[in-house]
Order: structure tokens, then C-alpha cells, then sequence
């Protein structure tokens, strides 16, 4: 037991998964705070490993499993591109997103073939279940199909080094509640993380 | 005999119960040893579930509460509750089962006055988080058991009050609960009573009457 603060972000909010959770500052004493071994500590009281978080998003992520409901994830060293929205209202908006993003140094990598892929874009998010994604001829993954009801074609292309391009097209997807100007972006894969204003 | 209500998500579907939470039942009324399962639905409303028996399984789903609202009765049976937020209410599970099974998991719970009331049952809480309830996040009395792993209790007037209770916390936030050893009394008890309208399942041992 520990009577360090917690180092929880502020707050309630979407931080990707089914429910609002209270994301770890990157500092938190509680990241990290259960080693892997023996696994016996990453477990509930039963002996049963716990690999995801509320989210459902891989636990643990990094050297061992985070305290509290939210594991905190690698977090994209860069991370830009370009987003054209077009669509008759917020309710039926088709999207063309073109990213790159770096990884954290300290990275294990990612798969998008057997990891969890969620991206959202104002209020518009959507998770593509672990093993969703092909791999294509000439290097990098694709994921093609509706969620939703809206329909997606989403590449992801490694780059030079620890850098990927992500391509995402989709609509009619529901953008009602995003406030106007930049855009937030979210893109998770497994247990990295990045954000960008577009 | 089984019934499964797969509902097209919860910004697609919301049940509005308009009922006043002194004369509302439960908008879902279980009673048979049989198993239930709802998925991908909102509801609004003072009392969306009474359980007296059988298994019931909710994934992915909203539920919305007014003051002195209860989305779970639990009187009997084992509730799997998974993937679901609640807002608002009085106490979002109050269960009084003496003995049933509650598993939560990758939900959220958040306003209101009480998250979790667990008198006497077994509830199980992994990877969730209970922030900004106005009153206790979770009651736990009557000789139940509860757990919580890799869970996050924070931002409440309260935190986890247990009276008699085995109460085992693994790989667990509680930070910023401005008050985590509050008292109960006979008073506090008859006036939950009260405030929910409803007459509680046959006690072995009350203790105030």
C-alpha cells in the first residue's frame, strides 16, 4: 500500500474503450508498479492474469502492469498529417485522414494484425477488433469493412525506422458534438498511443 | 426460458422510463431461474432491473438515473454487469441478495449519490472506475465480500465504507476521496430505506428494529 498521490489525470473522459476512464500521468507512481514477475502479481484474486485494462487495451504495457483501471501506454514520439472532412451534416460525414506517427523510443512495436486498433477523430471514435487487419504485399497491414455502419478502409505502412503512415477513409460517420477548428485525432494500437490537432 | 435483448448501441436505442421514482417498478422484472442477456441499449430510468433469481448478463450499455434511483435491485441471482456506465443515480447496484454473485467489470460509474451498496453478497469489481458519486462509492455491510482489482475509486465525496464486510483491494487507485472512514448509524440505514420507497427483501438481522 502506498500514500504516494496517485498522479491520476483530470478527470472522466473518453479515453478510448467502451466507458470513460481516468487516464495515469506519465509520472504516476502507478504506472509500472506491478512487475511482470512473477505473474502471479498481474492477477485477480483467483490466480487470473489480467490483460487488458478497462479499456481493453493489452495490461500490462511496458515492464509491468499499472495500478488502477487505465494502463498507461507507450506514447507516439511525433505524430501529423492531413484530414478532409466532406458530408451534407455532423451525422453523415465521410473522412480522408493521411498520418505519420513515430513510436516511442522505449516501444516494444506494434502489430496491427493481432492488436487492437482504436482511432477516433472529434467525437467520431471506432475500435477494430485484434485481428482485423491483413497484411499486404509490399510491407504494412489493411483493414477493410463497416463498423458501425460506417464503412473503412484503414492502412497502416511502416516507414523508416520507428515510423508508420496510417491512412483512413470512412463515412457516414456521426461527427454531431465535435467543436468547430483543429480537429482532435486519437490512434491506438495495442499499447501505443499518440494524439494530434488536425 | 432464456431471453437475449441485443439492442444496435447505446447513441442507437434509449428506453425512457418516465415514471416517478416513488410508484416506478423495475423496468425489467427477473424473477425465474432463468438467463437473461441485454446488450447495446441505453435507459433512463428510476428502476431499470429487479432481480430475485436466476443469471443475467448487461454488456455494453448506458444507464442514466434521477435522485433516488436504482438501476440494479438485486434481491436474488448472479449479475454480470460488463462494458456498461452508469450516471446518476442513488445507488446504481444495490444488492441485498445475501449471498448472490455481482461481477463488474470495464465499467464506469459516475454522479449520483452511491455506486455499489453491497449487503451481503459477493461483488466483484475488476478494471472499472467509480469517480465524482456524491455520497459513498461503494457501501459494503451485512457480512458480504467485496473485491476490487486493478480498479480506480477517486474523486468522490466518499470512498469504500465496509462494515463487517471482507474487503480485499488488489493493484487499486483510491486517491481524492475526500472522506474514507465515514460512520454508519440505525438513522443512516432507515433513512436509505425510506428514500428508495421500496420494501427490502426479509432481513435476518437489521439491527435497528
Amino acid at each position: 500500500m502506498s500514500n504516494l498521490p496517485a498522479g491520476l489525470a483530470s478527470g472522466l473522459v473518453n479515453n478510448g474503450g467502451p466507458t470513460q476512464t481516468i487516464a495515469l500521468i506519465l509520472t504516476s507512481p502507478a504506472v509500472n508498479a506491478i512487475p511482470r514477475v512473477p505473474m502471479k502479481y498481474c492477477t485477480d484474486f483467483n490466480g487470473n492474469p489480467i490483460t487488458v485494462d478497462q479499456r481493453g487495451l493489452p495490461r500490462p504495457a511496458g515492464l509491468g502492469c499499472d495500478i488502477g483501471g487505465y494502463e498507461q501506454e507507450s506514447v507516439f514520439d511525433s505524430f501529423s498529417g492531413k484530414l478532409q472532412l466532406s458530408g451534407p451534416s455532423l451525422f453523415a460525414v465521410s473522412f480522408d485522414l493521411t498520418a505519420t506517427f513515430a513510436l516511442d523510443r522505449l516501444s516494444n512495436g506494434i502489430n496491427p494484425a493481432t492488436e487492437v486498433v482504436m482511432l477516433s477523430i472529434g467525437t467520431y471514435n471506432v475500435t477494430i477488433p485484434a485481428g482485423s487487419f491483413q497484411a499486404i504485399h509490399g510491407g504494412g497491414y489493411a483493414y477493410q469493412g463497416t463498423i458501425a455502419g460506417v464503412a473503412l478502409q484503414v492502412q497502416l505502412v511502416p516507414q523508416s525506422g520507428s515510423s508508420w503512415q496510417l491512412k483512413a477513409q470512412g463515412g457516414p460517420a456521426n461527427f454531431a458534438g465535435t467543436p468547430a477548428g483543429k480537429l482532435k485525432v486519437t490512434l491506438i494500437i495495442g499499447d501505443d498511443v499518440g494524439s494530434t490537432n488536425i | 426460458m432464456p431471453l437475449t435483448i441485443s439492442g444496435p448501441g447505446v447513441s442507437k436505442l434509449t428506453i425512457i422510463d418516465n415514471e416517478t421514482c416513488d410508484f416506478a417498478g423495475g423496468l425489467l422484472l427477473i424473477t425465474d431461474s432463468t438467463n437473461v442477456n441485454v446488450s447495446g441499449l441505453t435507459i433512463n430510468s428510476c428502476f431499470a432491473v429487479d432481480m430475485f433469481n436466476g443469471s443475467a448478463n448487461f454488456t455494453n450499455m448506458v444507464f442514466n438515473g434521477p435522485a433516488y434511483s436504482i438501476a440494479f435491485w438485486m434481491g436474488g441471482g448472479n449479475l454480470t454487469i460488463s462494458q456498461c456506465t452508469f450516471a446518476g443515480f442513488e445507488a446504481a447496484i444495490a444488492d441485498f441478495t445475501l449471498g448472490g454473485t455481482i461481477y463488474i467489470s470495464q465499467s464506469t460509474f459516475t454522479g449520483g449519490d452511491s455506486a455499489l451498496l453491497n449487503f451481503g453478497g459477493k461483488m466483484n469489481v475488476v478494471n472499472s472506475t467509480i469517480s465524482g458519486v456524491g455520497g459513498r462509492a461503494i457501501d459494503s455491510e451485512e457480512g458480504g465480500t467485496l473485491t476490487l482489482v486493478n480498479s480506480t475509486v477517486a474523486n468522490n465525496a466518499e470512498g469504500i465504507y465496509a462494515i463487517g464486510d471482507v474487503v480485499k483491494l488488489k493493484n487499486t487507485v483510491l486517491s481524492n476521496n475526500r472522506n474514507c472512514t465515514g460512520d454508519i448509524t440505525p438513522l443512516d440505514r432507515w433513512r436509505l430505506q425510506h428514500r428508495y420507497r421500496r420494501e427490502l427483501p426479509p432481513r435476518r438481522d437489521w439491527g435497528y428494529e
